[in-house]
């Protein structure tokens, strides 16, 4: 245990491990949640990017022989461009079961002319001239388009960025209210020490040197709250991880680096904890004669 | 080392306290601080120990004018004084041995060289076999002495005392004078302030009679007994 001058209370040795516990086990769900929905993302994010569809409208009056023809066309010129993975045709099957949730499983008896559709993956990194083979398509079946899902890619962007302020609103609304907390907490502290705090000026101590006394006072007690905390917040996101509904456990995980960034969040809070007893100390003594 | 220069002291918008009070104290003097209750003894070592400064009037404490020094300037310069207060002011969570150690840990003393020393001058106080203890296990003279070795670890400059023999017996504050004495011997300058005459009579130093916040004379040297 530290040594310090000051004789031990309920304010430090109850309420502050519980409030900087308290404040470290949501900011913990926050940073975790944030962490782990931005993985989510970026997993979306990823399979967007690595994959188009090129959509093929059916020409006119054309029979069934040429309509193959074409497909093939479009298909050899697809997979001689660089960078593409695969590219498949779909099938009426396929393409009916893509348009279910918006038209009904019974569409497909309603012989609506479908254009067909190629969904190519390609190979990830892999940077392809869209508007240039978008003409070499058009030269194999006119009217031929792509579809890159920019709508989509554009949606998630910004969901990830609503994701990231909100989940930095929440943690500089905690740690804004864990810090006023703990000035609370100090000022009562300095109010019950004012007769030690009297004796230490008298006999030659310095500002600095109480308010380290006080910081001392708190830290192994705020250490252990935000271990504590942040502990509480781990346990309860592994729970959910796992058991809430229709959330499987890949969809929500943390990388090894992620962790260890989550690990951080204990002494950082202590040390926020810290400088902020030392800011209310230092403030208050100067009011002092 | 201490001159007061027409000092005027009060507290708030209340009464004068000390009024017009000069007085210069050598380096190595020992002096007593007499008076009865009330006069304004312990104000007047409020004033010496930097707890207070003067409405007006000036007070210069080694060649500085106390009225222009910054808070870390007043903290280190009470690190150069040692106070016995009248009430020891120990802190009662700590033992005696960290009680005494105070100064020197405020100062920066490296905690091996601070526990041989605290360590020495309790024993030599006589309390070599309550090195742990509370102060609240203590007796009242313990106690006392306890606050002494606080005052004195350090090597002040100027020690001040107040009423430093209210709480032992005749005995006890003929050997604490000599304490006083000894140190005094070592380079210090001492105040000692008391309103116990039959024992100032008894010790050969110079007085300084205060009444109603007024300094009326600073009495020559008695003859030796």
């Amino acid at each position: 245990m530290l040594r310090h001058d000051l004789p031990p209370d309920r304010d430090a040795g109850f309420f502050l491990p519980a409030i900087v516990g308290f404040m470290v086990f949501l900011a913990g769900l926050a940073l975790a949640g944030r962490m782990a929905t931005e993985n989510l993302l970026a997993r979306w994010q990823s399979s967007i990017e690595s994959a188009f569809t090129v959509e093929l409208p059916p020409g006119p009056e054309e029979s069934q022989g040429a309509a193959e023809v074409r497909q093939q066309a479009v298909l050899a010129v697809i997979a001689a461009t660089p960078g593409v993975a695969s590219a498949t045709l779909l099938s009426d099957a396929e393409k009916w079961r893509l348009l279910s949730p918006w038209l009904g499983t019974e569409a497909a008896s309603l012989d609506l002319p479908l254009p067909d559709l190629v969904a190519v993956a390609t190979v990830p990194g892999a940077a392809i001239d869209l508007v240039a083979l978008t003409g070499r398509l058009q030269a194999a079946s006119p009217g031929a388009s792509i579809d890159d899902h920019g709508r989509w890619r554009g949606a998630i962007a910004g969901l990830a960025r609503a994701a990231d302020l909100a989940a930095l609103g929440l943690l500089l609304l905690i740690g804004a209210a864990a810090a006023a907390t703990v000035v609370f907490v100090t000022r009562a502290a300095l109010s019950s020490h004012r007769r030690v705090i009297e004796i230490l000026h008298l006999i030659g101590a310095h500002d600095g040197y109480i308010a380290g006394q006080f910081q001392r006072h708190a830290l192994v007690p705020g250490l252990l709250g935000a271990v504590a905390g942040s502990l509480a917040a781990a346990a309860a996101f592994e729970a959910a991880r796992r058991w809430l509904p229709g959330v499987s456990p890949d969809q929500l995980s943390l990388t090894p680096l992620q962790w260890a960034g989550f690990a951080l969040l204990a002494p950082g809070a202590t040390l926020l904890a810290s400088a902020t007893v030392r800011y209310t100390v230092l403030r208050a003594l100067k009011r002092l004669v | 080392m201490v001159v007061f220069e027409d000092v005027l002291l009060r507290y708030g918008a209340g009464p004068d306290i000390l009024q017009k009070v000069s007085f210069s104290l050598a380096p190595g003097s020992f002096h007593f601080l007499v008076g009865q209750s009330g006069a304004g003894k312990s104000s007047l070592l409020r004033v010496l120990y930097l707890a207070l400064k003067p409405a007006s009037g000036r007070v210069t404490l080694f060649g500085r004018d106390i009225a222009g020094l910054s808070r870390a300037e007043t903290a280190t310069m009470r690190r150069r004084i040692g106070v016995v207060f009248q009430d020891f002011r120990l802190l009662g969570h700590l033992s005696a041995v960290d009680n005494v150690a105070l100064p020197l840990r405020i100062a920066g003393t490296p905690e091996a060289e601070l526990r041989k020393n605290t360590r020495e001058l309790l024993s030599w106080v006589g309390l070599g076999q309550h090195l742990e203890a509370l102060p609240a296990t203590l007796s009242g003279g313990q106690q006392q002495r306890v606050a002494i070795a606080r005052a004195v670890i350090g090597r002040p400059n100027l020690l001040l005392a107040d009423e430093p023999t209210g709480n032992v017996d005749d005995r006890g504050a003929v050997r604490l004078m000599h304490l006083f004495e000894e140190l005094n011997r070592l380079g210090t300058t001492v105040v000692i302030a008391t309103h116990n005459e039959a024992l100032v009579g008894r010790f050969p130093h110079r007085q300084l009679r205060i009444e109603d916040g007024q300094l009326r004379a600073v009495e020559p040297l008695p003859a030796p007994a």
